[in-house]
C-alpha cells in the first residue's frame, strides 16, 4: 500500500502546477487535488465489510476497501457577471464510492440547476456479519417443535457475497423566473432519479409444507444474497404566480417511475441448494413460483395545488394534494390469482389561516384532512382472501385522518419575547376488514391491540424569551391525552416538555444547553381470552407500556485567544422502554369457538439505553499562513435490551445488551503557501469498540493531504 | 432534459443583457464597507440597493457609528420581492416562522452563510451544518451507531425537512416523505403489514438510534408492543406456555423479513 502510496502523491502533486487560469474578472474558484490513504483493522471480515465504513465506504484504486490510497479532486467554479448571468459548479470527491457536483446557472430571466452525487454503503454488509448463524445464540438446536423448526436450522445461501449498495442520484431543472412572465409566475420543469444496484444480506422463512420430504423443516429458514438493480426517475412541473399580487398560488405536479430489476427471485432457487438436493427435500412447482422478497415496478403520479393570501393584519393558506401509486409488475401468485390492480391513492387537505386580532396577540387555526385508500384487488383468488385460513391477517382498506388546532401567541410591542398557548385534536379512522374464514378462524378485533378509531388532544406551551442581548430561551411543554387508542404506539397520556438557552457574549463566546423530556404511557388496550367450549369472551390480559424519553446537552463555542478558538459539546439521551411480554397458547387468528385462545403475561420487561456524545474541536491560527485544529468525538451507547425473562433468554445472544463506544480523533493543518496556494493535511483515527459484538470492533486511520489553488 | 437547458441558457443570452445593475448601489456604503458591497454585487441580490434590505439606514448615513447600525431585514421585507417563490410561499405557516426566526439567521444576503462553531463541521453538508448550529439534540443522534448518513454526506437535513414550511401545511402523507428515497419498501404490498402503511416513525427514528436499523426500539421489544407471541409457532416444543428461546426473541426479522409488506405471505416472511 505504502510504495503505491507514494506513487499516488506523485501523480497527485504532478495535478497542482497552475493551469494559466489567471484571475478573470468576475470568475473566481478554487481547485483543490486530494490523497488519501487509510487503512482499517479488525471490524468485520476483510473481504466484506468493516463497521466503520458502513456508511463511509473508502474505496482504494486497487480494489480494496481495508487498506489503500486514492486521488481526487474538489471543485469550485463560480462567475458572476455584472450583467446578471452567473454561473457556479462544485464537485466534491472522496473517492469513486463518494462523491457529489452541482452546476447552477442563473440570470435575471432563468435558472438551470443540476446535481448528481454517488454514494456506497456497506450498512447491508453490517447484518450479514449478524446472522443467525454466525452469532451466539442465533439457532437453536434443541428446539424439537414437532410442526415446526422456524429456529432450529438456518441455512446460509449467500456464498460468501461481498454486500454493498451503490446509489447515484442525479437531476436537473430549468426555472423561468418571473422576469420573463409579467413578474407575475414563474415555471420550472425538473428531471430527476437515482439508480440503485448492488447487493444486500436477505432472510425469509418458507411455509411449513413448501419443502417436502427430507427433513423438510430443517431447509425452511434461509438467508441469501438479494440482488438489488432499481432505477427511479421522476419528472416534475412547477407553476406558481401571483396575480396583480392579489394571491399567490401554486401547482406542483410528478410523475415518478420506479423499476426494479432484480424482482424475479423465487423460492426456486433454495430448491437446487446443494444441502437441500443433498437431503432429498424437494419443493412442489406451486411453491417454486412463490416469490421472495418481490420488489414491484410502480408509478407515483402526484398533484399539489397551493393557494395563499396575505392581509394587513391576517394571512390564509390553502391546499390540495393528491397521488396515486400503482403497481407495474406482479408476481405470477399474483397473476395467477388474478390480482390485476396494486393501487393506493391519497389525498390530503389543508386550511390555515392567522390573525393579528390586537397589536401584540396573534391568532392561529388550521385544519388538516388526510385520506389514503387501498384500492388494490381484492379479493385475489386464493392468496389474498378473507374466507381463506392464513390468507389474511387484517387488511387497512382506508386511513381518514383529521387534525385540527388553535392558537394564540402573545408579543408585546417592542419586545423581541413571546408566549403563546395551542390546543389540536387528531382523529383517525382506519377502516379494516378482518379475515372471517369459513372455518370458524380468523382474526377478530378483540385479540388485538391495534383499533378502528385513534382520538387524541394535545394542548401546549411556548414560550421564547429574550430577556438581554444575546440571550435566547425557550420552553415548551405539552401535555397530550387519548380518548381512543389506535394501538400500542399512540399514547394514552403523554408529558412532553422541550427547554433551551442559548447567550452570546459581546465576545462571541456561546454557551447553548437544552433538555428535552416526552414521557409517554399507554395502558389501555388488552388482548381477549376465548373461552372453550362456547367461545364466549374470558378474562383479559392488558399491554402496559410506557416509554421515557430523556435528553439533554451542553455546548459552548469559545475564543480562548484571538487566535485560538474551541468548542465543547456534550449530549445525552435515554430511552427508557417498559412492557409486557405477552404470550398465546395458540395464534390469534387460530382460536376456534372449540380450541379457544388464552393469552399469558408472561413477564414485564424494560429496556434502558443511554446514549452520550462528546466533541472537542479547537483551530488555532498559529501564524498569519498557518492554522492548526484538532477535534475528537465520542459517543457511547449502552443498555440493556430486556429485564426479567426476556433478559434470561436474550442472555445466550449477543443481543440482550447494547455496550459500543466510537472514538474519533482528527488533527490537521493549513499552511498558505501562497495567496493562491494553500497547503492541507489531515489525519483522523477512528475506533469502534463492540463489547457484545466483539467481531465488530476496529479501528481505521485516513491521512489526506490536499492543496487549494485559489483564483 | 438538457435540450430544455440548453434553450433556456441561450435564450436567456437571446434576451439581452436585463435592466442595467445600478452602479450606484451602494456607493454611499461602500466607503466604509467595501468588501461587504464588492460581495453584494457578484451576489445574487446585485442590483438591490442596500437600502432595500437595511432599513432605518438614513440616521446611519449621517451618523455613522454601531448605534446607528441599520437593522437587519426581517422575513417580510425579504417577500416583498420574493413573493412569487412557491417553495416559500407558506413561510407564515413554518415552524422557523413561528419561532420568531428570520431569513437572514439561515441565508446570508451578500454571500451564502456559513455555520460557524467547530462541533458543526463535522457535517459535511452545508446546509445540514445551518441546522445542527441549532438542532444540536438532532445533531447528537447523527453520531449514534445507526444513523442516517448526514455527517457522511450521502444525505442533506433540507433532502427531507422543507426549513420554509411546517406539517401544518404539508400536503405529503407521513409515509411519503421517506419513500421518495425509499421507494422499493413502499410496495404496493398485496399484504401489508398496517402500521408500516400509516407511519415509518412508528420504528423508526430518522435521525439515529442506539438499536440497528434506526429502530426506536430493540427487538423484541418493538414488535412485542403490540404482537403477542403465540407458543404454537415460537416456544421450545410448541407447546403452551414452554419458552422462547433467544434464537427466537433475538430478531424478529429474521424469520419474518418481509416486514414492510408482502407480495403474498400473510406472515410476512418472504
Amino acid at each position: 500500500m505504502r510504495i503505491k502510496s507514494f506513487l499516488s502523491l506523485l501523480v497527485s502533486f504532478s495535478m497542482l502546477v497552475p493551469t494559466g487560469a489567471g484571475a478573470v474578472e468576475g470568475l473566481s474558484g478554487t481547485l483543490t487535488p486530494k490523497l488519501s490513504l487509510f487503512d482499517y483493522t479488525g471490524g468485520g471480515k476483510a473481504e466484506r465489510a468493516h463497521f466503520l465504513q458502513r456508511y463511509d465506504y473508502a474505496k482504494s484504486w486497487f480494489g480494496q476497501n481495508i487498506s489503500g490510497a486514492y486521488m481526487d479532486l474538489d471543485l469550485s467554479l463560480a462567475y458572476s457577471g455584472l450583467t446578471g448571468h452567473s454561473f457556479l459548479l462544485e464537485r466534491r470527491g472522496e473517492g469513486l464510492s463518494d462523491q457529489s457536483g452541482l452546476f447552477r446557472y442563473d440570470s435575471d430571466y432563468v435558472g438551470v440547476s443540476g446535481m448528481y452525487g454517488h454514494h456506497r454503503s456497506v450498512a447491508v454488509g453490517v447484518d450479514y456479519l449478524l446472522r443467525p448463524n454466525n452469532v451466539p445464540g442465533g439457532t437453536d438446536a434443541s428446539y424439537t417443535g414437532t410442526g415446526s423448526g422456524y429456529v432450529a436450522t438456518f441455512n446460509d445461501d449467500s456464498d460468501g457475497a461481498f454486500f454493498r449498495v451503490d446509489r447515484t442520484n442525479y437531476g436537473a431543472e430549468v426555472k423561468v423566473k418571473p422576469a420573463l412572465l409579467g413578474d407575475m409566475a414563474s415555471l420550472s420543469v425538473k428531471h430527476d432519479g437515482y439508480r440503485r444496484t448492488g447487493n444486500s444480506y436477505a432472510t425469509w422463512t418458507a411455509g411449513g409444507s413448501d419443502f417436502t420430504i427430507g427433513a423438510p423443516q430443517s431447509h425452511r429458514w434461509r438467508g441469501y444474497n438479494r440482488p438489488i438493480e432499481e432505477t427511479m426517475n421522476r419528472g416534475s412541473i412547477g407553476f406558481a404566480a401571483s396575480p396583480m399580487g392579489w394571491f399567490q398560488f401554486a401547482y406542483d405536479g410528478s410523475v415518478e417511475k420506479f423499476v426494479s430489476r432484480a424482482q424475479n427471485f423465487t423460492m426456486a432457487y433454495a430448491a437446487s441448494r446443494p444441502s437441500v438436493l443433498a437431503a432429498g427435500a424437494t419443493m412442489t412447482a406451486g411453491n417454486r413460483i412463490k416469490p421472495v422478497h418481490f420488489v414491484p415496478d410502480s408509478t407515483l403520479t402526484t398533484h399539489a395545488l397551493r393557494l395563499s393570501r396575505t392581509f394587513k393584519n391576517s394571512a390564509w393558506a390553502a391546499g390540495y394534494g393528491m397521488s396515486v401509486l400503482g403497481q407495474d409488475s406482479f408476481t405470477p401468485v399474483q397473476i395467477t390469482g388474478a390480482y390485476g390492480e396494486g393501487k393506493i391513492a391519497s389525498k390530503n387537505l389543508f386550511l390555515s389561516g392567522k390573525a393579528r386580532v390586537l397589536p401584540a396577540l396573534e391568532t392561529e387555526g388550521y385544519i388538516k384532512y388526510g385520506n389514503r385508500r387501498n384500492d388494490s384487488t381484492f379479493p385475489a383468488g386464493t392468496f389474498l382472501t378473507a374466507t381463506t385460513d392464513q390468507k389474511l391477517d387484517l387488511r387497512l382498506n382506508d386511513l381518514k385522518t383529521v387534525e385540527y388546532g388553535l392558537s394564540a401567541a402573545l408579543r408585546p410591542a417592542g419586545s423581541r419575547s413571546s408566549l403563546g398557548a395551542g390546543w389540536k385534536r387528531e382523529n383517525k379512522k382506519r377502516g379494516f376488514t378482518y379475515n372471517n374464514s369459513a372455518g370458524g378462524t380468523g382474526i377478530l378485533p378483540k385479540r388485538m391491540l391495534y383499533t378502528e378509531e385513534s382520538v387524541s388532544d394535545e394542548v401546549s406551551v411556548k414560550g421564547v424569551l429574550r430577556p438581554t442581548e444575546g440571550l435566547d430561551i425557550r420552553l415548551t411543554p405539552s401535555y397530550q391525552w387519548s380518548d381512543k387508542l389506535g394501538s400500542p404506539l399512540d399514547s394514552k397520556e403523554s408529558v412532553n416538555l422541550k427547554a433551551d438557552a442559548s447567550y452570546m457574549t459581546d465576545g462571541g463566546t456561546v454557551f447553548a444547553a437544552y433538555y428535552a423530556l416526552k414521557d409517554k404511557r399507554n395502558d389501555s388496550l388488552s388482548f381477549t381470552n376465548a373461552n372453550t367450549p362456547t367461545g364466549a369472551d374470558g378474562s383479559q390480559t392488558p399491554q402496559t407500556t410506557r416509554n421515557v424519553l430523556n435528553s439533554a446537552g451542553a455546548s459552548m463555542s469559545v475564543a480562548c485567544t484571538p487566535k485560538v478558538n474551541s468548542s465543547l459539546s456534550a449530549d445525552w439521551m435515554q430511552n427508557d422502554f417498559q412492557y409486557a411480554y405477552i404470550t398465546s397458547n395458540r395464534r390469534r387468528y387460530a382460536a376456534t369457538p372449540a380450541g379457544g385462545i388464552v393469552f399469558r403475561r408472561r413477564d414485564g420487561s424494560r429496556s434502558i439505553i443511554d446514549t452520550t456524545t462528546l466533541g472537542l474541536a479547537t483551530d488555532w491560527q498559529a501564524a498569519d499562513s498557518l492554522k492548526v485544529s484538532g477535534s475528537y468525538s465520542l459517543s457511547r451507547s449502552k443498555g440493556n435490551v430486556a429485564t426479567g425473562l426476556l433478559a434470561t433468554e436474550l442472555g445466550s445472544t449477543n443481543d440482550g445488551a447494547v455496550d459500543n463506544d466510537t472514538h474519533s480523533l482528527s488533527f490537521g493543518a493549513e499552511y498558505g503557501m501562497t495567496s493562491a496556494l494553500t497547503l492541507s493535511g489531515q489525519y483522523s483515527f477512528d475506533h469502534y469498540q463492540d463489547n457484545r459484538n466483539a467481531f465488530l470492533s476496529g479501528s481505521g486511520h485516513a491521512v489526506t493531504t490536499a492543496l487549494a489553488y485559489k483564483f | 432534459m438538457l435540450v430544455w437547458a440548453s434553450l433556456a441558457v441561450l435564450g436567456s443570452f437571446a434576451l439581452g443583457a436585463p435592466p442595467a445593475r445600478a452602479e450606484a448601489v451602494g456607493t454611499a456604503c461602500a466607503s466604509c464597507h467595501e468588501p461587504a458591497v464588492a460581495a453584494h454585487l457578484k451576489g445574487k441580490h446585485g442590483k438591490v440597493d442596500c437600502l432595500s434590505c437595511h432599513a432605518k439606514a438614513d440616521a446611519h448615513l449621517a451618523n455613522p457609528g454601531p448605534d446607528t447600525k441599520p437593522s437587519l431585514p426581517d422575513a417580510t421585507a425579504c417577500q416583498t420581492c420574493h413573493v412569487k417563490d412557491a417553495r416559500r410561499m407558506n413561510w407564515q405557516f413554518s415552524d422557523h416562522a413561528k419561532g420568531g426566526l428570520a431569513c437572514v439567521q439561515c441565508h446570508g444576503n451578500h454571500t451564502p452563510k456559513a455555520a460557524k462553531g467547530s462541533e458543526t463541521a463535522r457535517l459535511k453538508d452545508g446546509a445540514s451544518q445551518l441546522c445542527a448550529s441549532c438542532h444540536k439534540d438532532v445533531l447528537a443522534r447523527f453520531s449514534m451507531p445507526s444513523h442516517h448518513p448526514v455527517k457522511e454526506g450521502a444525505v442533506s437535513c433540507v433532502g427531507c425537512h422543507d426549513p420554509h414550511a411546517g406539517k401544518q401545511v404539508s400536503l405529503a402523507g407521513k409515509t411519503e416523505k421517506c419513500t421518495q428515497c425509499h421507494q422499493a419498501i413502499r410496495g404496493p404490498h398485496a399484504l401489508e403489514h398496517p402500521p408500516v402503511s400509516e407511519d415509518c416513525m412508528g420504528c423508526h427514528n430518522p435521525h439515529g438510534s442506539p438499536n440497528r436499523k434506526l429502530l426506536v426500539q430493540a427487538q423484541p421489544a418493538l414488535c412485542l408492543q403490540c404482537h403477542s407471541l403465540a407458543d404454537i409457532r415460537h416456544s421450545v416444543g410448541a407447546a403452551a406456555n414452554a419458552r422462547v428461546t433467544g434464537a427466537a426473541l433475538r430478531n424478529c426479522t429474521a424469520c419474518h423479513g418481509a416486514i414492510h409488506g408482502s407480495a403474498s405471505d400473510q406472515h410476512l416472511r418472504f
